[in-house]
């Protein structure tokens, strides 16, 4: 049973069912259904320069347009959307932010006090 | 008095229940600051962490009715390499300049730390220390062995100092203590808990700043340097150092090795096993696969009691970064107490095959089996976010140590591209290096098992214990990156 072609048999049957195995459940995938953000995207933050309603995710595929409004309860900063490393100035609300979601991946968007702290408001998810 | 009494009370209840209420408002932007990486890995989708999943079952099952019936790692054949290739690469001229490297890397660390730009994403000391000195420096040593020995900036001063002293008193410098044998690695496993520490939790929800870098790179300076002189330079910078000792565990993975001042090949992974012989060593190699786990999952797994931790922090009266100091300190520690103890576990498992030797040798003789999982757990948190710092470490950061505006080399201008890989990119990534760490993990730990037990079939008994251990690490670690890896 332990002979050289019998180990490389079971060894080359295996790789034959791991590779079906992924074929079938790669096929799977399609059925992703998750929810994505459209239109445009409220946020608020308040006069203590915190997320109203806490951190948002907000999903989105890869492509779309992503249209965000923040208002504000105060002049801030800034809006930032990191790794887009897209800038907003906020001194004025609401803040208006619009761009096509061309890379996936997690990415924070803050809000930049005056004072030089920054605060979460809403997570990106971007989905290949 | 009692009035007062009531009243204070009073007072204190009111206050505690505004620090509580307070945590909870402000916790989301204590929680999220501490990334310097813009863009975080989606979490693995569930079809390919399944498929990881069951890929790792079968692999291991097939690897044990497929694998060799006698030992063949155990014994390492080091063999010299040519002499002009080890002169050329191990000489006097060549130690110089690695020390001088060194040094001057430390000092490029304290003088950025200490005068450069506060913000860490900015500043040499942060980048440099986190990324391309902690993660680059295992991968280099993978490959090249334990290049960190040669310029390791402590030990260069040490050398230099001790050889002043025999210059000036005609005499090798005397050495007031014999490291102690039950010492072992343990100071490595305390530096590494302390580093990673430094890391994630010592800046209050926020990445340390360079200024705290710069603090702690002093303080291990000095530690570093009065143990050098308590127990001599060399013994304590091969046994006692963290980072000799925390490279040095990954460089034995790889075929190259200097001995005694003669670069030499051995077969890939017969390094290994004589690296565990030592207390401290599975309490070392536990230790790193702990904080990296850990590092996953605060904001994914453990988030959600993590918070709740941190709430009851702030209600007894902690400020808000302290409670997210003392919250945090208390999970890694749970984190690291959980996989020593799943390796606990497998080890007494292993213990009641017959002809078992007692269980604290077989702890220490199968920590080694470990290594590729903890390097595979690094590479599946840290791939993409290594890439983006360092295209930060060799464009801005090259030209710009201090963030204040000069351009030594040209690329200030430069930037991170964050396209650079693709989401599913790095999901392959992470999911084939856990599934390899895993069959290397086990194929070390099948070869010791022939070597410690009379016959094949005791060691193929024990081995399944040791199987259950890994495919736990190997499925805990993909079951991390299906959260949310940040």
């Amino acid at each position: 049973m332990q002979s050289r072609a019998a180990r490389l048999g079971v060894l080359a049957a295996v790789i034959v069912v791991a590779v079906v195995v992924f074929i079938v459940l790669q096929s799977d995938n399609s059925d992703e259904s998750t929810d994505t953000a459209k239109g445009v995207q409220v946020l608020s933050v308040d006069a203590s320069g915190n997320p109203v309603g806490g951190v948002k995710t907000l999903t989105y595929n890869k492509g779309d347009q992503v249209q965000l409004q923040v208002n504000l309860a105060k002049p801030e900063e800034e809006i930032h959307v990191h790794g887009y490393d897209k800038e907003a100035p906020a001194d004025k609300s609401p803040v208006r932010l619009s761009f096509t979601a061309n890379l996936d991946g997690v990415f924070e968007i803050e809000v930049h006090h005056p004072d030089g702290t920054e605060a979460e408001i809403a997570e990106l998810k971007v989905n290949p | 008095v009692s009035s007062l009494g009531s009243k204070q009370r009073i007072v204190g209840l009111a206050a505690l229940v505004a620090a509580g209420s307070a945590g909870a408002l402000l916790f989301p932007d204590l929680a999220s600051a501490h990334a310097l990486v813009g863009r975080k890995d989606l979490p693995v989708p569930a079809w390919l962490f399944a498929w990881g999943a069951s890929l790792v079952l079968v692999i291991s099952f097939a690897l044990l009715s497929v694998a060799w019936t006698s030992a063949r790692l155990q014994t390492e054949e080091w063999r010299p390499a040519p002499v002009w290739l080890s002169r050329a690469i191990v000489n006097p001229v060549a130690e110089v300049l690695g020390g001088l490297i060194g040094v001057g890397l430390l000092v490029v660390v304290l003088y950025a730390g200490f005068r450069g730009i506060e913000d860490p994403t900015q500043n040499f000391s942060v980048v440099f220390v986190f990324y391309t000195f902690w993660l680059g420096l295992v991968v280099l040593s993978v490959l090249l062995g334990d290049i960190f020995r040669a310029f390791n900036p402590w030990r260069a001063f040490g050398r230099l100092v001790s050889g002043g002293f025999r210059l000036a008193a005609g005499q090798r410098a005397p050495v007031p203590l014999r490291y102690p044998d039950w010492l072992g690695r343990w100071p490595a496993v305390l530096g590494v808990l302390l580093f990673v520490w430094l890391e994630l939790i010592a800046g209050g929800g926020a990445s340390p700043t360079p200024h705290d870098v710069a603090i702690a790179t002093v303080i291990y300076t000095g530690i570093t340097l009065v143990c050098m002189a308590l127990f001599g330079v060399e013994e304590w910078v091969s046994r006692g150092e963290t980072f000799n000792a925390y490279f040095g565990m990954f460089a034995r993975l790889g075929p190259f090795e200097v001995r005694e001042g003669r670069l030499g090949l051995r077969k890939f992974l017969t390094g290994a096993p004589q690296w565990a012989a030592v207390p401290g060593a599975a309490a070392l190699v536990l230790a790193s696969i702990a904080v990296t786990s850990f590092d996953g999952a605060q904001e994914g797994v453990l988030s959600g009691a993590i918070r709740w931790t941190f709430e009851r922090c702030s209600d007894i009266g902690f400020s808000l970064p302290n409670s997210f100091r003392v919250a945090n300190t208390i999970w890694m520690l749970i984190v690291f107490a959980g996989v020593y103890l799943l390796y606990w576990l497998g080890v007494k498992g292993m213990h009641t095959v017959r002809g078992s030797p007692p269980t604290r040798d077989l702890a220490r003789s199968f920590a080694h089996t470990l290594i590729p999982i903890a390097l595979a757990y690094l590479v599946a948190h840290y791939f993409s976010a290594f890439l983006y710092q360092e295209q930060a470490q060799f464009t801005y950061i090259l030209s710009d140590a201090l963030g204040h505006g000069s351009d030594l080399f040209g690329t200030a201008g430069g930037g991170i591209n964050y396209g650079i890989v693709s989401s599913n990119t790095v999901w392959y990534v992470q999911v084939s290096a856990l599934v390899i760490g895993h069959v290397v993990a086990l194929t070390l730990a099948h070869d010791r098992a022939l070597g410690t037990y009379d016959s094949v079939r005791n060691a193929s008994r024990s081995q399944y214990f040791m199987l259950a251990v890994m495919v736990a690490f190997t499925c805990f670690g993909l079951f991390l990156l299906s959260q949310a890896n940040a």
